[in-house]
């Protein structure tokens, strides 16, 4: 059996075509049903997005799956097959977990660490659960993918780091006066850089915003759509007092808020810091007020610094989510290989507890004069033998196989124990051509991997 | 060396590499980095409660406590604290600043141990509550310089536009600024209880007020000079570099009268 993802992102297609193949209610339905019903694919999953859509398949044959998920995708979506072939990604076991995980941390996103995604990724996994198209494979692989994704977001930070201008600025302001919430905001100039700036605190929840513009008129139709206040540029000297946040983004020569308006304003502010953002070019703001007390004064450079330190910020967050992804793909693999470990525990235990009767069947024949109390007691002591002769050996056979990822050591345990061997499909089921190729690829795999614990061979 | 030793000496080395760690993980969070570091905290905070265990257990009465024995407790309320806090809240560089501190106190408890102890007290109930509420003023004390230290740190990167990893994972300087005025605030309070026991302490044992004990006079002042922080931070509605100076200065004061000022009462109680 192979885990397998079939699918297009904005990272291989453009998004004419991720639209035109995007999967929306009765076309996602449609999809569901025909892979729940094919039996090429075992067990499935579709996450469709605006970025992205995916087929997540257990198969198989990984090239017979492939063929049939890109012929559903083509006749769904209208798109033809070869064009979507050169358009989507393959990726198998290991990998295909990990992308999994990946994408649901939104490492795979195009905002890098977005958590909208880890909601889609839990609504396409109950759709394609309530639907039957799930089985206790990719019911646990999705439980790993969802508490991956849940621990991204709850122990990094790797959303929290905007990398725009607008929220940059709104990041450099929180930091001194500690959120925007309850603060005043002035914005200076009602341009294309002012309105965007206007908007985006508005947006924020400022207590109150101020619109200032050369021209009252502008002002005022800009004001009017954002629940702000106009004011003129004379009027603005006076409302600088009460401000806390100041955003200028004018296109005029000259500074808007020269040294001595800036000093004028602090003396009455008791302390009270200003934040000021110059995000023109030429400068609005003298730099000179920089070096007033309680004035902050930061320009384009500043911003860009910032980005710049939420960029790296990102890139160190996101190498803490690798961490986990690789530990989750760990875990399903350990789980895999208990689950294959188990009948054998089961067959192991019967065996024991049928050797046990047959002695107190034996016992009881030759000693009639037992009592009930006795025979109990004796019971008793000779199921502790069979319990504490299989507790080490069951214990170690699970963590051998799992250490090693394959099944040799339940085989070998099995034979010691006279058990029937551990079965498996692949032998079943695969040629010998292929067995020779899975065989090839594992030793050379195997070589890379020389010092890392094994994963389960789903997973290789 | 005895066990004291030993649980003191494991406390500070716990101590001492988990903070290291934290700085670290700061720089270059690892996970790995992170948990050694929160579990060496555990260890230190395992040792320094032995070692309070041991000495106070040791001691004739809970009162005959010395210098060192009260920085400790404060070290180990500001350890126990932060590790609460973080585990309910995850307050990140705040567990590394407030351990710096801590960290500091319990070193200066190192160098503090031989003290002249009286072996008999009278009213020990309000000495005991004297106590308690004493260190527990400072503890909020220490909070409040460790959100200072904060505070002038992150001043520093606004001012010289430095925005680096420190810059983005401290709190904003207005959270900062309330979290200081808070700790101090309930530091003054706990502070003026402290003092107003001892003295009826004193009233009731030395049957005079000791109003010209040197240790309540340095108290009284470090006492006063937080009032002004207070009363200065009230007015101007916000705190700048300069108000946070002072801060940090009140705090100086403090562990001068803590560690240095003699607790002799003119009776020769400790």
């Amino acid at each position: 059996m192979h885990i397998m993802v079939v699918g297009m992102s904005h990272h291989s297609a453009p998004v004419d075509l991720r639209e035109r193949v995007s999967l929306s209610g009765d076309a996602h339905s449609h999809v569901l049903t025909q892979l729940g019903g094919s039996r090429t694919v075992l067990e499935s999953v579709v996450l469709s997005t605006c970025n992205r859509t995916e087929v997540y398949a257990l198969a198989n044959s990984t090239h017979a799956a492939h063929d049939f998920i890109l012929t559903l995708l083509a006749n769904t979506s209208g798109v033809p097959k070869q064009e979507l072939a050169q358009h989507t990604y393959l990726l198998q076991g290991e990998a295909a977990v990990a992308h999994a995980m990946r994408v649901a941390c939104g490492l795979d996103s195009i905002v890098v660490g977005e958590t909208q995604i880890l909601g889609q990724m839990r609504e396409a996994f109950q759709t394609a659960f309530e639907a039957g198209n799930t089985g206790a494979m990719f019911n646990r692989m999705f439980r790993e993918v969802l508490h991956v994704g849940k621990r991204a977001q709850s122990e990094t930070t790797v959303g929290q780091h905007p990398v725009s201008v607008s929220y940059a600025a709104v990041q450099l302001a929180s930091k001194v006066v500690g959120g925007l919430q309850g603060k005043v905001a002035l914005v200076i100039g009602a341009g294309q850089m002012g309105a965007l700036a206007a908007k985006h605190l508005a947006a924020q929840g400022v207590n109150r915003l101020l619109l200032a513009n050369r021209t009252l008129e502008k002002a005022a139709v800009l004001a009017s759509e954002i629940g702000a206040q106009a004011l003129s540029l004379e009027d603005m000297e006076a409302a600088l007092q009460d401000v806390d946040i100041v955003v200028s983004a004018t296109a005029r020569p000259g500074y808007t808020i020269a040294a001595n308006l800036a000093r004028q304003t602090v003396t009455g502010r008791r302390g009270r810091p200003l934040v000021l953002l110059d995000i023109a070019v030429p400068r609005d703001i003298d730099p000179a007020c920089a070096e007033l007390p309680n004035v902050y004064l930061y320009d384009v450079d500043d911003l860009n610094g910032v980005i710049d330190a939420n960029v790296k910020e990102r890139e160190r967050q996101a190498a803490l989510v690798e961490e986990m992804v690789a530990s989750g793909v760990r875990a399903f693999s350990d789980w895999l290989t208990e689950q294959e470990v188990v009948p054998l525990i089961v067959a192991l235990r019967q065996k024991g507890e049928a050797i046990e009767r047959e002695v107190m069947a034996s016992l009881v024949h030759k000693l009639p004069h037992l009592s009930e109390r006795d025979r109990k007691i004796i019971h008793k002591h000779t199921m502790s033998i069979v319990n504490q002769l299989l507790r080490e050996p069951i214990q170690h056979v699970k963590e051998l196989s799992i250490s090693s990822g394959d099944l040799a050591y339940a085989s070998m345990f099995a034979q010691l124990f006279g058990l029937d061997a551990v079965p498996n499909d692949d032998e079943a089921t695969e040629s010998g051509a292929v067995r020779l190729m899975d065989v090839l690829s594992r030793v050379l795999g195997e070589a890379s991997r020389q010092g890392q614990p094994q994963l389960h061979p789903v997973l290789r | 060396m005895g066990w004291p030793g030993f649980c003191f000496d494991s406390a500070i080395v716990a101590y001492a590499v988990s903070l290291s760690l934290l700085f670290s993980d700061v720089v270059h969070p690892n996970r790995m980095r992170n948990r050694a570091a929160v579990a060496l905290l555990f260890v230190a905070f395992v040792a320094m409660t032995t070692l309070l265990f041991l000495r106070l257990s040791r001691l004739p009465s809970v009162i005959d406590y010395s210098k060192s024995d009260l920085a400790l407790l404060v070290s180990w309320l500001m350890l126990t604290v932060t590790l609460v806090v973080d585990a309910r809240f995850r307050i990140g560089v705040v567990v590394f600043f407030a351990n710096v501190v801590s960290l500091g106190l319990a070193l200066f408890a190192g160098g503090l141990q031989v003290d002249a102890r009286e072996h008999w007290l009278p009213a020990v109930n309000l000495l005991i509550v004297h106590i308690v509420l004493a260190a527990l003023g400072e503890a909020a004390f220490a909070f409040g310089f460790a959100f200072a230290l904060m505070h002038l740190v992150q001043d520093r990167h606004l001012r010289q536009h430095r925005f680096n990893r420190w810059f983005l994972q401290l709190p904003s300087l207005a959270i900062l600024d309330t979290w200081a005025l808070f700790a101090s605030a309930v530091g003054c309070g706990l502070l003026l209880l402290a003092m107003a026991t001892g003295s009826v302490w004193g009233d009731l044992v030395l049957h005079r007020w000791l109003l010209l004990w040197p240790k309540f006079i340095a108290t009284a002042i470090c006492w006063a000079m937080y009032v002004v922080y207070l009363c200065v931070r009230v007015v101007r509605r916000a705190a700048d570099r300069r108000l946070m100076v002072y801060h940090v200065a009140c705090f100086a004061a403090l562990l001068f009268n803590l560690l240095l000022v003699s607790g002799r009462t003119p009776a020769g109680v400790a």
